[in-house]
């Protein structure tokens, strides 16, 4: 079977095709994911956006490994992804809780390279280099539950980093820190893919970080949850919290985005 | 400077009830002619005679090694088959109707059985504390285990690490300080089954000096055994807090942290200063 957006890529980094999950079982049983579908192409910056309540969680930890999906198929490099694969990081909504507090800031980031058969030096020198990358250089000794939130969301975006994985999977990694944080993250994530190319998939239900951020953007239905819609983002490269946002054309894909999600859940909520 | 006034604050929180009472029973048994309550200044010099080291080898000695070997070895069964058990549900649905059975058996009741199996020598009175302290070790260390966030385990996975390196660098460090609530009300357990194990059926230890003391009438080497006694489970309790404040220092100094309240008790303390 073909898949109807593999036209965008000869082999997609990351294609998700068919996906389908539900919760429980009889009566009890929700469907979740309906019919989920779209790739990711090498150096590509995703967004998938939903209303609440669309299975955004749930459609990442299918596509990360962590949740085996009922049907459908999800490869990373054409391998098929049944456990969360060595190509790929996560970095959670959750900060406080993801980074563990008896670690230092270094030590959280050194940690899952060990699972890589990294040497001791060589796992050091890659976490104080994804540490400067996030502009955390001289916090490394410090413990995490020492640093703000922001600061702490930097740690786990530069444990990632330290992983070299061909996707950076984020799970509304900006949705707990204050507005001005929040910006410099975004900008520290563009800045991030600017500098080193990496490809990203980011979840979030903010429809102006979606649009801000992203090179394509997939926005969800409410559950059960297919894709509602593909919309290609052209403000360049270049982007600006103010600037951007400012521009008619990011005006524009913004009300398209936010009229494809409302119409969305107006549609899939008959009762 | 300050940091000796503040070692020096902390003795005298530490001692000072304890140096009142001393010094009341000092004084209070200064002139006690009663054969059953020797001034505290015999008592202290019987202490000294016996511990320092008459009798040091062939008593003290040989109750401290079983309370190690039973302690210890509780606590390696306890903390291994507590997070084998608390990570797996299936071992845990198996084994805790069991658990439940022997750990409501009072760990003295089971001192005539352990006799008839093991004698009256060092492997009985190991044992008896080894089953009494293994306890609330394993309880709290499966409780640990299980309560650990489950979002944390996800991080794990999704960075692939090793089984190996969970356990050690995630799942005992999530557990730890339940882990040493366990540890701790063990060695408590620990030194009381120590003595009721020297008491019954024994030739030697500190308990069984104490009870043969009493009964020869040298009341006062009895009180110098208690006296030891009491010495003996304050230091290992200070042993077991050193540990833990090395081991769990991260949790201790992020819970200061995140409590405000705390904090501004020591801004306002080291204003003092």
């Amino acid at each position: 079977m073909t898949s109807p957006t593999s036209a965008t890529a000869a082999t997609p980094l990351l294609s998700v095709t068919r996906l389908a999950k539900s919760y429980g079982t009889g009566p009890d049983r929700r469907q979740i994911l309906a019919d989920v579908e779209f790739t990711v192409g090498t150096g590509d910056f995703l967004t998938i956006v939903g209303p609440s309540g669309a299975g955004k969680t749930t459609l990442l930890r299918c596509l990360s490994g962590l949740l085996k999906p009922d049907t459908g198929d999800i490869r990373l490099s054409g391998t098929p992804v049944d456990a969360p694969p060595a190509g790929m990081a996560l970095v959670f909504q959750d900060y406080s809780r993801s980074l563990l507090p008896w670690m230092s800031v270094l030590g959280n980031v050194t940690f899952p390279l060990r699972s890589k058969g990294l040497r001791a030096a060589e796992r050091e020198s890659r976490a104080r280099e994804a540490l400067a990358a996030v502009g955390l250089a001289s916090s490394a000794r410090l413990y995490p539950w020492q640093i703000s939130g922001g600061m702490q969301q930097r740690v786990a975006i530069a444990r990632a980093l330290a992983y070299e994985p061909q996707i950076l999977v984020m799970d509304e990694p900006f949705a707990s820190v204050d507005a001005q944080t929040r910006a410099d993250l975004e900008d520290l994530v563009l800045d991030l893919r600017d500098r080193l190319g990496i490809t990203f998939l980011l979840v979030t239900h903010d429809i102006d970080e979606a649009v801000y951020l992203a090179d394509r953007v997939v926005v969800l239905s409410g559950a059960p949850t297919t894709v509602t819609a593909v919309v290609p983002v052209d403000l360049g490269r270049r982007r600006d919290q103010v600037d951007t946002k400012a521009r008619p054309e990011f005006v524009e894909l913004r009300s398209q985005v936010y009229r494809l999600i409302r119409a969305a859940s107006h549609d899939k909520d008959p009762k | 400077m300050t940091r000796i006034m503040r070692i020096l604050r902390t003795l005298a929180w530490e001692f000072s009830v304890p140096l009142v009472l001393i010094v009341l029973w000092w004084m209070l048994s200064g002139a006690s002619g009663s054969l059953y309550y020797p001034p505290l200044s015999r008592i202290l010099t019987r202490f000294h005679e016996l511990w320092l080291f008459e009798r040091f080898t062939t008593d003290a000695l040989p109750s401290v090694t079983n309370l190690a070997v039973g302690y210890l070895s509780a606590a390696t069964i306890g903390i291994g088959l507590g997070v084998a058990m608390g990570l797996t549900p299936w071992l845990r649905e198996t084994v805790n109707p069991a658990v439940q059975f022997l750990r409501a058996l009072p760990a003295v009741a089971l001192l005539p059985l352990a006799i008839q199996l093991l004698g009256i020598g060092w492997s009985m009175k190991a044992g008896v504390i080894f089953f009494g302290s293994l306890w609330p070790i394993l309880l709290n260390t499966i409780d640990g285990v299980r309560s650990i966030d489950p979002l944390v385990n996800e991080v794990a996975r999704s960075y692939r690490i090793t089984r190996r390196q969970q356990v050690l660098r995630i799942v005992l460090p999530a557990a730890g300080p339940q882990i040493f609530v366990g540890l701790r009300a063990s060695l408590s357990v620990a030194v009381i089954l120590l003595l009721a194990s020297e008491l019954v059926g024994s030739t030697s230890g500190i308990g069984f000096f104490v009870l043969q003391a009493q009964r020869q009438f040298n009341i006062t080497d009895m009180w110098a055994g208690m006296v030891l006694l009491g010495v003996l489970g304050y230091l290992l309790n200070l042993g077991l807090q050193a540990i833990e404040r090395r081991v769990l220092s991260w949790h201790l100094a992020s819970r200061r942290k995140n409590r405000p309240e705390a904090r501004s008790q020591t801004k306002k303390e080291s204003a003092v200063d």
